[in-house]
């Protein structure tokens, strides 16, 4: 080989050294990872672009000390510091190498502070959707279409009655449907539809009571569409279920108690008319006229139903009442030789009434409630048994759902007797609706009781199953006061005859012609007024000595009639005729003390004796708020 | 005492800086036990120091006395690479127990 060759070859070895070189701190140049060469005391020998970048000196690497480098694995994590910018994350990594001859360090960094940032938001978010799945209202589960537990969270547990996560795995998901057909229903239709919305499902406790769940079902699905889980949100609704089936009741025993109690009252007016005229017919018969067996028998006729029109109202809690403070164990321990007797020597009756407390109702009908309910019970058990009547205290923690606030005081009479079924227990209240054969009860007996409940502002609740005895819980709202003395009830007098002039006035003709009928036959002069303008006129010329006027008008209520006429007439006495106890209300709220009045339906007798009573009364003293049956 | 100055430069309160302040901790009541003096500062309180001694990244260990300063960087907790890299390994016989104070 000569010079010239040799010279080319060095040539060529050259120009193949300075590509290769350039090759390689290209690689080295355009690395998005920094690299830096260090010697033993961690000073820079080599930096290459992307670490002057990192490091944001706008100047060279080289030279300044970076520290010897240490890692524990294969990599550790540091920070750049970041010298008036934002300091960055850096993944670090170690090897020996060797540089100018002698043993060196490459460390090579890259940086993960955007990775960091992404994975830290992950995990918040991760975090969120973590709160808002275990934090949930709703019962909330995640389990693989076989029904094997993933996640649930505490409503989950609680409303399914789990002490644990892993007693809920173990009891698995299908077990919550009842049985498995039903859960594998709800995967199939979930793999269908892939979300269900909205939809209503009965499932079971852990105990095996029924849950009622509202909720939204969606699946998870693989690349190939293959189901791979199921999310649940369940929203239990049981408890509103059963405060809505409470509404339903009340609306409808509202209604029919509108129905009865207005019907019960229109008829009163026709029975007033019927019973007086009965009456003044069997007073003018002779005794031995045949005839007289006709009138007694539509008097008759006519009590028996204004009896049950009575029993009518009081369901339709139209009836009126005089309610009072009073104790509930008193009341039960006065009556309790009554209920013995009531309840019959077949059935153990065991009375506790220590733990009541003061109620507001009327006393003689909360008596009729528990006369009711004994009667019911004892028919409950014709073979015998046990009844239990008690009265107690019940804070409202103790309350069943749906009461309201305040503490209760509990009637509860339970029996050992047939029980009832779920729809007898739903028509229990009904007027007329009864299981006894035809002639042993009117149906009415619970009707009353409810009625009577609801007037004071009080509950009935019935817990009962079939041959597993019954338990009636009436629940009034515990008064804080002092019961009053029970004032004695006067006998009422004998009427007698009277010459005075009396201004009657009622819109209904027949009720009119009746009381002017009565009370002419008993000597008083009677002058009739169609309505209150009438009357004014009529007072305005005539002295008067009882004005008798019903009590709701048209035109002009009795009320404001009287205000008119006493002022005419200071010595005039009031008597008001009242339809049913709205009439009442109106004259004990608005009324002033001293005024009375006449209940309907009256017998002609009560009408005299009512008359009488208050003509005869002195001026200024005031009259019992309620005359009459 | 005090013939170690340590300084441990960190970047706020993140794990990773308290893992460094617990190893340098441990070196310093251990191995350098009753010889040394850390300084902990947290460079994102105090950016002028961190300036003024060019701390390019954290956490950084900086053995500042006895010369020659030395400077490690990145994970404390392989004692030995700790001790090799700040150069005591090579005066052992300073860190054993009795040895030359």
């Amino acid at each position: 080989m000569n010079d010239l060759q040799n010279g080319f070859a060095v040539e060529r070895l050259r120009r193949e050294l300075d590509a290769s070189e350039r090759r390689l701190r290209s690689i080295i140049n355009h690395n998005p990872d920094s690299i830096l060469v260090l010697d033993q005391e961690g000073v820079v020998l080599f930096a290459n672009p992307a670490a002057d970048a990192l490091f944001g000196w706008g100047g060279r690497l080289q030279g300044h000390v970076f520290g010897f480098p240490t890692v524990a694995g294969e990599t550790t994590e540091i920070d750049i510091a970041a010298h008036g910018r934002n300091a960055r994350q850096v993944e670090m990594r170690v090897s020996a190498t060797e540089w100018d001859g002698r043993s060196a360090m490459m460390a090579t960094l890259r940086d993960i502070t955007d990775r960091k940032a992404s994975e830290r938001a992950l995990r918040d978010s991760e975090f969120r959707y973590r709160q808002a799945f275990d934090q949930a209202l709703t019962a909330n589960y995640i389990s693989d279409p076989a029904g094997g537990l993933l996640a649930s969270n505490a409503t989950f547990l609680r409303i399914f009655g789990f002490e644990s996560e892993q007693e809920a795995c173990e009891a698995g998901v299908p077990a919550l449907f009842g049985n498995p057909a039903k859960h594998a229903e709800i995967v199939e239709a979930v793999r269908r539809h892939r979300a269900l919305r909205g939809v209503e499902i009965e499932m079971t406790h852990h105990n095996g009571a029924i849950v009622h769940v509202i909720g939204n079902v969606f699946g998870s699905f693989d690349a190939n569409g293959n189901l791979e889980a199921l999310t649940a949100f369940l929203l239990d609704v049981s408890e509103w279920r059963s405060l809505e089936a409470q509404l339903r009741h009340a609306q409808k025993m509202e209604a029919i108690g509108r129905l009865a109690g207005g019907l019960a009252h229109d008829f009163n007016n026709l029975l007033t008319v019927v019973t007086g005229y009965g009456s003044l017919l069997l007073n003018r018969l002779p005794a031995t006229d045949r005839l007289r067996q006709c009138a007694v028998e539509i008097v008759d006729a006519a009590d028996r139903a204004a009896a049950l029109t009575s029993r009518l109202l009081t369901f339709g809690r139209r009836q009126f009442t005089q309610p009072a403070l009073f104790r509930l164990d008193e009341l039960l321990d006065s009556i309790a030789p009554l209920l013995r007797s009531a309840a019959g020597d077949d059935i153990e009756l065991r009375l506790s009434a220590t733990g009541g407390g003061v109620i507001f109702a009327d006393r003689s009908q909360i008596e009729q409630v528990i006369m009711n309910l004994v009667v019911n019970a004892r028919d409950a058990m014709p073979d015998g048994g046990v009844m239990t009547v008690r009265s107690l205290l019940q804070g409202e923690a103790d309350l069943p759902v749906g009461l309201g606030p305040g503490s209760r005081v509990l009637l509860e009479v339970s029996d050992t007797g047939h029980g009832m079924t779920p729809e007898v227990r739903s028509r229990l209240f009904e007027p007329f609706f009864t299981t006894k054969s035809q002639g042993k009860g009117t149906g009415l007996g619970l009707s009353i009781v409810y009625g009577i409940v609801k007037r004071a502002g009080g509950e009935v609740l019935v817990e009962s199953q079939p041959e597993q005895g019954a338990v009636f819980r009436v629940y009034f709202p515990e008064v804080q006061g002092e019961p009053a003395v029970p004032a004695p009830v006067a006998e009422p007098a004998l009427p007698r005859r009277g010459t005075e002039t009396i201004l009657l006035i009622d819109d209904d003709p027949n009720l009119r012609r009746l009381a002017v009928s009565v009370l002419h036959d008993a000597g008083y002069r009677v002058l009739e007024a169609t309505d209150a303008l009438h009357a004014i006129r009529i007072a305005e010329e005539t002295p008067i000595d009882l004005l008798l006027t019903d009590v709701l008008m048209p035109g002009m209520n009795g009320r404001n009639l009287a205000a008119k006429v006493l002022g005419m007439r200071p010595n005039s006495r009031v008597l008001y005729i009242s339809g049913f106890n709205e009439d009442a209300t109106l004259l004990q709220g608005v009324y002033e003390p001293g005024a009375s009045f006449l209940r309907k339906p009256f017998t002609p007798a009560q009408l005299e004796r009512n008359v009488r009573e208050i003509l005869d009364r002195p001026h200024g003293v005031a009259a019992a708020a309620a005359t009459g049956a | 005492m005090g013939q170690f100055s340590l300084k441990l430069f960190i970047a706020g309160q993140t794990a990773r800086s308290e893992h460094a302040v617990a190893q340098a901790r441990r070196l310093s009541e251990s191995k350098l036990a009753g010889k040394c003096v850390l300084e902990i500062i947290d460079v994102v309180e105090r950016p002028d120091i961190a300036e003024q001694e060019r701390i390019l990244a954290t956490p950084m260990l900086v053995k500042a006395h006895p010369l020659p300063m030395r400077r490690i960087i990145g994970d404390l907790t392989r004692m030995e690479d700790v001790l090799f890299g700040l150069g005591l390994l090579a005066d052992m016989g300073v860190l054993e127990p009795g040895g030359s104070a």
